[in-house]
């Protein structure tokens, strides 16, 4: 056994503790900042070493029970294979076959899937990140990392799903082959799976076809006995003692091969660079990627900035923030009004392809027309979705205020409201063209249908179509204000904001599904809107100095 | 001639520190035995030899050459972009080289490797790597419990409490979340334990940007004790600091690493010399 393998298991213990302590701590922080409920939570809360400790215990073995739980699982969903094989492909009823040949064919049809998918690899080498990068953290060889992890994933996989449901069912049906064998054929696809990179490292040449015999054997030869009928061959073959012989010889020359190979880091660091380019290793590209939802429209628009635009010059009449925010928006307008006018083209092409449909097919969408009021359920979701109030909260972000709030007079109470309600005016222009051009769309219908009385429709159209307006060019600066969620190097750290931001999803689309319909959801909307922004108004004015800053 | 003498000497602004720093609390965080101390030739070497590396058709390194010996610290200054980082992370082993190799003589008897270990080398990063959901006391006792081998192996201190004097911690601050921690706490933090394992080569990403003026002061002299053990390459783009701590100047310039002699390193002649040779003047020795 070589160093490494020896320190497989206080590396694997360590490295839970470590992942059970900063999810606790993370939960108990998420706590600690709760409105009420924080409050009362002290922080020493911290200091309970020995719970978290207890609770990793606890949490390892749940973990052990639930391997075998899936093992058990697994092998059942076997018998289901088993059973459907012989009844419509054997043409054999399945009670008529005995336990152990029923049996049997279950453990195959486990085993044959397993290969299967474990079989199905690339030539990268098997890292969890997350681990990787805990174990950064600590100067912790990235080699003996990677090797105790998927040694100690190898050996909990094999004995709780692999060998405790292959031992009872050996015991069930007195058939000591079904262990050996079963055992040996569930760790050569995992062993598989630890040298083929290395093979593909070590030998260029010689991986692809290795990768070729091995699923030939391991998963075609018995898929195509088992397809010509030739199960009891199959059955033979598989679990006879020279099988035995083989695959426990394999399994050894490759644990051999896997835990004495030479050329580790430099496949190791082919590995990681090549993750990166896919998005997923390394603290900074996970930090990218997981920023990427909340800063991407942001970071796409400062590479496509442009100094030179007219309004930068016109902007230089103004003075203090309003210069620096029309400078800003400045900057952005051609991004901007292209934004708006790809949203506008859309929305247009939407209503007059309803409207033209409503002219040609008259009758029964003309029918339906008679009552609109159902679509004030759906605006709610289609200004979620045109709005520009997230596009626009990243662009200030990225290209502003993670640069100027460090500045201290760029906190204060008049600096940041002056700022607030330049950017919030910008944004409720921009919502207001789309407002505007629904409600356009909507007179139209005035065309289609001259008969109509529908007065009414419209004043509450009009008042929905403007809170909604302002509720959108509100709602994202409210709570990027409030909760300011972002690190200097674009990281959220904040927990609540991604709740918000998931939220308020879920919130539009929650509209378009209730059905929602009648003056009364409109108005009450309109109101709620109107409500929100004035109230909202009040607390940004007292806590937004306090909470506009740049995280830690 | 002791070690904490010859640093005194070398490194005149911080003397009367010196002798505070190797006594007192932080004496047991010292080496026992360790014979680069006692005058012998150092023996723990990184070498660049014929490194290749570029990005996309932007070239970095060309054919670049140079040896960094333990004894010395190096300041490493370059322009931006010329591949400071990019060098670090090639070490370090988190980006592969285009040619050429790297190679790292530990003192282990093997001689040059280039198939060396990652663990070999330390880099302390800008941005401090903690786990931000760890109290600073339960990070340090973590830190301490899973490297107990390699802290026995170079004679350091297994004292929790230690490593929190030495980063400065109280009790209050040691029991708060490393993610509570101000950034330059976190980072003098990072440098306590990457230091304190002595690694065969350190490296040092511009590690003193975000500290206060009392931690950098002290995190220099952390720097400057680690060159007994360690081959040290510390990259900053403050020319003070290099003339403050470095034993030897590595400038990053047209593709190459290239040593300043034949200057005094304190002396202004230097600067000028240094900042000539990255703005594509006149260079010092050309005048020589």
């Amino acid at each position: 056994m070589t160093n490494n393998s020896k320190r497989t298991l206080p590396l694997t213990w360590f490295f839970y503790r470590v992942k059970i302590t900063t999810s606790t701590n993370g939960f108990l922080y998420f706590l600690r900042h709760l409105p009420l409920v924080g409050a009362a939570i002290p922080p020493t809360v911290y200091h309970l070493l020995g719970v978290k400790k207890f609770l990793a215990v606890i949490m390892a073995i749940w973990r052990l029970f639930w391997r075998a739980l899936l093992g058990f699982g697994l092998f059942l969903l076997g018998f289901l294979a088993s059973d459907n094989y012989f009844l419509h492909i054997a043409g054999i009823k399945p009670a008529t076959v005995g336990l152990t040949t029923s049996t049997l064919l279950a453990a195959t049809a486990w085993l044959t899937a397993f290969a299967f998918i474990r079989g199905f690899v690339l030539t990268d080498l098997s890292v969890d990140v997350p681990t990787l990068k805990v174990a950064d953290q600590f100067s912790l060889s990235r080699q003996e990392t990677v090797q105790a992890t998927n040694l100690s994933n190898l050996i909990a996989r094999s004995f709780f799903q692999g060998l405790l449901p292959l031992a009872y069912y050996a015991a069930l049906t007195s058939n000591p082959w079904l262990l050996v064998n079963g055992v040996g054929l569930f760790l050569l696809p995992q062993l598989w799976r630890e040298v083929l990179p290395r093979l593909a490292w070590q030998h260029k040449h010689r991986a692809w076809p290795a990768a070729i015999v091995f699923w030939l054997i391991m998963v075609a030869a018995p898929l195509g006995l088992a397809l010509a009928g030739r199960w009891l061959l199959l059955l033979t073959i598989l679990f006879s003692p020279a099988v035995a012989v083989v695959v426990w010889v394999l399994a050894g020359l490759a644990f051999f091969y896997w835990l004495t190979f030479k050329q580790e880091p430099g496949l190791l660091t082919k590995t990681l660079m090549e993750q990166k380019t896919l998005g997923t290793a390394d603290e900074v590209t996970q930090a990218q990627k997981q920023s990427a939802q909340y800063l991407s429209t942001g970071q796409a628009m400062q590479k496509k900035m442009t100094l030179d635009a007219p309004e930068t010059r016109r902007a230089g009449r103004l003075s203090g923030s309003h210069y620096l925010n029309a400078l800003l928006f400045a900057r952005y307008r051609r991004q901007l009004r292209r934004s708006l006018l790809i949203r506008v083209g859309i929305i247009a092409l939407i209503g007059v392809a309803a409207l033209l449909a409503m002219m040609l097919i008259p009758g029964k969408i003309r029918g339906q027309a008679n009552d609109l009021t159902p679509i004030y359920g759906a605006l709610f979701f289609v200004m979620y979705l045109a709005s520009f109030g997230r596009p626009i909260v990243q662009m200030l972000f990225v290209n502003c205020d993670a640069a100027m709030l460090y500045y201290p007079f760029y906190r204060q109470r008049r600096t940041i409201l002056s700022g607030f309600f330049y950017r919030f005016w910008r944004t409720f222009l921009l919502n207001a063209g789309i407002g505007l051009l629904i409600f356009v769309i909507f007179l139209e219908l005035l065309v289609v249908m001259p008969a109509a009385q529908m007065t009414t429709f419209y004043l509450v159209l009009a008042l929905e179509l403007l809170g909604l307006v302002l509720l959108f060019s509100f709602h994202e600066l409210f709570v990027y204000y409030l909760l300011q969620p972002f690190t200097a190097d674009m990281t959220v750290v904040s927990p609540l904001y991604k709740i918000v931001y998931g939220g308020m999803y879920w919130v539009a689309w929650s509209f378009t599904q209730f059905h929602l319909a009648g003056y009364g959801y409109a108005i009450a909307i309109g109101l709620i809107a109107l409500a929100y922004v004035g109230i909202g108004t009040i607390v940004i004015y007292f806590r937004a100095p306090q909470t506009f800053r740049v995280r830690n | 001639m002791p070690a904490a003498q010859v640093t005194i000497l070398s490194h005149r602004r911080f003397s009367a520190d010196f002798s505070t720093m190797s006594t007192g609390k932080y004496a047991t965080l010292l080496p026992i035995d360790d014979t680069t101390r006692k005058g012998s030739i150092p023996v723990k070497q990184l070498q660049i030899d014929q490194l290749d590396k570029s990005f996309d058709k932007q070239i970095i390194f060309q054919d670049a050459n140079y040896t960094f010996d333990q004894g010395k610290v190096y300041g490493l200054l370059g322009r931006n972009g010329s591949g400071k980082s990019t060098l670090f992370n090639m070490i370090a082993r988190n980006i592969p080289t285009d040619g050429g190799q790297i190679l790292i003589d530990a003192d282990d008897g093997r001689g040059p490797q280039a198939d060396y270990e990652d663990i070999t080398v330390s880099m302390v990063y800008t941005q401090p790597h903690l786990p931000v959901f760890m109290t600073g006391a339960e990070f340090v006792k973590f830190f301490i419990e899973i490297n107990s081998r390699r802290l026995t192996a170079v004679h350091t201190s297994q004292n929790a409490q230690d490593f929190l004097d030495m980063a400065g911690l109280s009790e209050a601050d040691s029991n708060k979340l490393l993610r509570d921690f101000s950034e330059g706490m976190r980072n003098k933090l990072q440098m306590v334990v990457s230091l304190m394992l002595k690694p065969p080569v350190l490296l040092l990403d511009e590690p003193l940007t975000t500290v206060d003026v009392v931690a950098a002061h002290e995190m220099q002299q952390m720097i400057v004790d680690m060159k007994a053990d360690s081959v040290v390459v510390f990259s900053t783009h403050i020319m003070q600091l290099a003339q403050d701590i470095c034993d030897a100047v590595v400038l990053l310039h047209n593709h190459q690493l290239e040593e300043l002699t034949g200057l005094d390193i304190h002396s202004q002649a230097f600067e000028d010399a240094v900042i000539a040779r990255l703005t594509d003047e006149v260079t010092a020795d050309d005048q020589q």
